[in-house]
């Protein structure tokens, strides 16, 4: 039993931090622009119809400093219909970046979308525009695989354990323990033992023992 | 760097729930463990090995929540620090905490026994736990894993990818806890072989470590282009960055081999008896002590429990809760006559359907049946049982659950044929209603007849608190055999005993329970308590209980419970767009023929009779499959009946999933309700309400994983059920599985059925859609 137990609790502790993930996402653009460097970040990557983050750094282009207090909007809108353009104006409290400052914006479709990046700060103003592919959203299809699957192992792993269960049975059985004998009644159906006073005041209720022996 | 931008990075934490809610509870559970281990083996558990392992989880958090991780994508020397963390901080500190026993002993012993031990004793498992945990395999799995991970093209795939650094995160950690097992061997461990073993082995980690170091240090380019082509901050540049890196790795990572090294030297260097008593200090001696007994498991009672415990037996406790929702009531009914016609502006159309049964369902699954306990219909009965008419006793060929399952049946299918939740007026006029049936009920007969017999309300709560967690009992049965009395049914002086005639001594379970705790007051001897029980056992077990008999000769009650699962997918179903659809359709071609109303009522009655029919099909099935009558001979009656209970957890994991979806969806919807319901009244004391559509609570795919995650265990906890109730009718487990097939099946249907119908788009109400 030992040795399991140590490999259970390393396996435990293991999962505990596969929680942890970057913030920001990945690069989709790196560029100067007027007296700004902006990056633009983008999670997940690659881009999927549905929600996505999208965080922006800004920089001073000269010093490399970055620059907390501008103001960002972002638009977006497919490529194929302008008119469905979105606009969003990105902050810090957003982003656990405290450097960056993000947004959540909502892809309704896949293929090519274009974003336009407008960034002030005092009376510089500078924009970036870039083009993504949107992808056929597929994070609703696997979280439903996965929480259907899930029932599925968590059966499996359970019928190991019944599986492990009954030849210990079987292995007590044949060295003739007696515990082999206790375990195999089911002790949880059996009626509790009434008790001996039996004061109950209306015995004509369904179900009391005393109409029905 | 500015103020401002150090501030900023400072106050960049993270603060990942799932990792941050899973090592909260691993503390939980240690400490729980070690104080049960430290009542009888003080020495072996002293406080510095908890105070390491918090640390342990402490570092592990830091991290994995801290600037670090949310910094990891600009600056290799922040990722390299979390992976020293992750590597060399954590494991050992863990491991110093000799976890696994404090764990183990942390979880509830049933759980151990039976549901880890088969585990544990498997020769398989055993093997590879020996195997993993030798040091020949640590030493190369951590170093392999060290490695493989700092070839670029892994790195940037870690980088790119939330999914694989989470991955990448784990394979650290996990290697990095079975590299350091051997150096620290944690109780009750037992090292294998020399220990003059370990010189090499450290230090032959560090060699390699010091390699890898060695080349991120002085490589006069950039290892990994992410940080090249990415945005550089604090005036670092990217190869300054990877020098730095490196030489950290090198000279702290470095430290952390070469410090045990030393240790483990002098150690073995050491005499003889010093040796002995450091072996001590780290655990890997066996100390025998005599065990001292440790003290029966305490069960949770909440009427013991300071402040809860005080506001549950007080005596005006139920009544004050019950005046607030008579109020509350009477509100909504006022509101329903006099305000706003449409039901998501309308107290009437939001409180009762979209917050009420939420929350209703909600205390079922975690503490009781608070709606019964606070219940409003039940004032102004009590002034009915006033006036001294009650003095009929309810039929005796009607003390059964069939009126109730006809009235609830009719609940169901009015709420829908005649859209109550959109008509304000209409739920005013059920509440009336219910109250006048109450009132009236029980003015004339003695007892809580309307509520044991007639409140369909009720009866969806009693089958309900069948899966409850808390539970009145007696705390002491021979207590119960001194008492001469019986307060606790007849009652005395000052409080009467319980109207459901619940005889405290043969309860068992909470079916006809309202939590009124007449019972608790009226008990002289303070013998009543509210005891936390497994959530399934009430179910599982089929004594004798006061006043209902056995579950297994209730076909009412197994009907009853089946009319609560049928109703929780056939409510849900019809509120999402492809039935809904569909069943428009067929009612505008049969409309000419036969009043709608009239159709769905019919179409209702058919389809439970029909699924009844299938479900004692599908049980007889099984029964006559298994054909195991050899040694428990259940009659029909008992597998139909206890098959129908067992399907309660999926019934009200259905429930929980459809009426949460409304609450998250209609959650900012009270607020200007009540609003609306001021200005509709006259009174101008508060604003005028800000009808706009409010985001749901929770995100699409948020909402969809919290309702699918319950469906899972709604699923699984039936399913458990049936197997016990199979195992328990079979001789031999090929039996119990032949039995179960047919039943099982049919729950795997009701299960696909329940995915189906949260994957599709479902009709928001109590939810202003067109401000």
């Amino acid at each position: 039993m030992k040795p399991f137990c140590r490999l259970a609790a390393v396996l435990v502790l293991g999962v505990s931090a596969t929680a942890a993930r970057g913030d920001g996402g990945t690069m989709l653009l790196h560029q100067d622009a007027g007296p700004f460097t902006i990056t633009l970040f983008a999670a997940p990557q690659p881009l999927q119809a549905g929600a996505a983050d999208l965080s922006v750094m800004v920089q001073d282009r000269n010093s490399g400093e970055v620059l907390l207090d501008s103001v960002i909007d972002l638009s977006v809108a497919p490529e194929a219909e302008r008119a469905l353009q979105q606009t969003v104006r990105l902050s810090r409290g957003q982003a656990s970046n405290r450097l960056l400052q993000a947004a959540t914006v909502h892809f309704s479709r896949a293929g090519k979308w274009r974003l336009v990046l407008l960034v002030r700060r005092g009376n510089d103003a500078a924009s970036l525009s870039t083009e993504c592919t949107v992808e056929p959203g597929s994070s609703r299809a696997v979280l439903v695989w996965f929480y259907v699957l899930l029932p599925a192992g968590i059966i499996l792993l359970f019928v190991v354990h019944q599986g492990l269960k009954l030849r210990q049975k079987k292995q007590e059985g044949i060295s003739g323990t007696p515990r082999s004998v206790l375990r195999t009644e089911n002790s949880w159906c059996k009626p509790a033992p009434l008790s001996k006073m039996n004061c109950h005041p209306d015995r004509s209720e369904p179900g009391f023992p005393a109409t029905r022996h | 760097m500015s103020d401002e931008v150090s501030q900023a990075v400072w106050s960049s934490w993270a603060f990942p729930f799932w990792a941050t809610s899973g090592l909260l509870a691993a503390a939980l559970l240690y400490l729980r463990g070690w104080r049960r281990i430290r009542r009888s083996r003080p020495e072996l558990f002293p406080p510095w090995r908890a105070w390491c392992f918090l640390g342990g989880l402490f570092a592990l958090w830091i991290a994995v929540a801290s600037p670090l991780d949310t910094l990891d994508g600009l600056l290799l020397t922040a990722h390299m620090t979390q992976h020293l963390i992750l590597m060399s901080v954590v494991p050992p500190l863990l491991l110093l905490g000799a976890p696994a026993v404090p764990l183990l002993r942390g979880l509830p012993r049933s759980a151990v026994r039976d549901g880890l031990g088969p585990f544990f004793s498997a020769p398989v498992l055993h093997r590879a736990a020996r195997l993993v945990t030798g040091p020949a395999f640590a030493w190369l799995a951590m170093n392999i894993a060290y490695l493989a991970w700092h070839v670029p093209r892994a790195y940037e795939l870690a980088l790119r990818s939330p999914g694989w650094h989470e991955v990448e995160h784990a394979c650290f950690l996990g290697t990095s806890l079975l590299f350091w097992f051997p150096v620290i061997q944690p109780w009750p461990s037992v090292g294998r072989g020399s220990r003059w073993a370990l010189l090499p082995y450290l230090i032959g980690a560090d060699l390699v470590n010091t390699g890898l170091a060695a080349f991120l240090t002085f490589s006069g380019r950039v290892i990994y282009p992410s940080y090249a082509a990415g945005p550089r901050v604090f005036g670092i540049t990217a190869l300054g960055d990877q020098a730095a890196a490196g030489a950290l790795m090198w000279v702290i990572g470095s430290i952390f081999y070469l410090v045990p090294v030393a240790a483990i030297a002098i150690h073995l260097l050491s005499p003889q008896s010093n040796r002995l008593a450091l072996r001590s200090i780290t655990g890997s001696a066996k100390i025998l002590r005599p065990k001292i007994p440790s003290r029966p498991a305490k069960r949770l009672d909440l009427l013991r429990v300071p402040l809860i415990g005080r506001l549950l037996r007080a005596r005006y406790g139920r009544m004050a809760l019950q005046s607030i929702a008579f109020v509350t009531a009477v509100l909504v009914i006022a509101d329903g006559f006099m305000g706003h016609p449409m039901g998501a502006m309308n107290l009437a159309g939001v409180l009762p359907w979209t917050y009420v049964r939420a929350f209703g369902v909600i205390a079922l699954l975690v503490l009781g049946n608070i709606f019964c306990m606070s219940c409003p219909f039940m004032l102004p009965r009590e002034l009915g049982h006033r006036l001294g008419l009650a003095r009929l006793k309810w039929p005796r060929w009607l003390r059964s659950k069939w009126i109730a399952i006809a009235l609830m049946i009719l609940f169901f299918w009015s709420y829908e044929a005649f859209a109550i939740w959109d008509h304000p007026g209409r739920t005013a006029w059920l509440l009336i209603a219910y109250f006048a049936a109450a009132f009236v009920v029980d003015t004339f007969f003695r007892g809580a007849s309307f509520c044991k017999y007639l409140c369909p309300l009720g009866q969806f709560n009693f089958a309900g608190s069948l899966l409850s967690p808390f539970t009145l009992e007696v705390r002491s049965q021979a207590a119960c055999e001194r008492c001469t009395t019986h307060d606790c049914i007849q009652g005395n002086q000052q409080q009467r005993g319980c109207e459901l005639q619940l005889y405290m001594p043969q309860k068992a379970g909470n079916m006809d329970c309202t939590l009124c705790m007449d019972c608790v007051k009226a008990c002289p001897h303070d013998n009543i308590g509210l005891f936390a029980i497994p959530p399934v056992r009430d179910v599982l077990r089929d004594p004798v209980r006061s006043s209902i008999g056995r579950f297994s000769s209730r076909i009412d009650i197994a009907v009853l419970v089946l009319a609560v699962v049928l109703g929780a997918f056939a409510n849900a179903a019809l509120m999402v767009g492809p039935v809904a659809a569909r069943l428009s359709a067929l009612g505008d071609s049969l409309e000419k023929a036969v009043p709608l109303p009239l159709l769905s009522l019919v179409a209702v009655l058919v389809f439970s009779t029909a699924v009844v029919a299938v479900l004692l099909a599908v049980a007889l099935a099984g029964l006559w499959l298994s054909r195991c009558g050899e040694r428990a001979n259940p009659s029909r009656r008992e597998v139909f009946c206890r098959f129908s209970q067992a399907l309660l957890p999926l019934g009200l994991a259905m429930w929980a999933a459809h009426l949460l979806f409304h609450l998250i969806t209609g959650w900012a919807a009270l607020g200007p309700a009540i609003h609306q319901a001021s200005a509709d009244f006259g009174w101008h004391f508060l604003a005028l309400p800000q009808w706009k559509m409010e985001l749901p609570l929770l995100s699409a795919n948020n909402m969809l994983s919290v309702q699918l995650l319950l469906l899972d265990v709604g699923l699984l906890l039936t399913l458990y059920l049936g197997w016990r109730l199979a195992q328990h009718w079979a001789v031999r487990s090929s039996r119990a599985v032949l039995l179960l097939l047919p039943w099982a099946t049919s729950v795997a249907v009701a299960y696909a059925a329940g995915v189906w119908i949260v994957l599709q788009p479902m009709q928001m109400r109590g939810v202003m859609m067109n401000p």
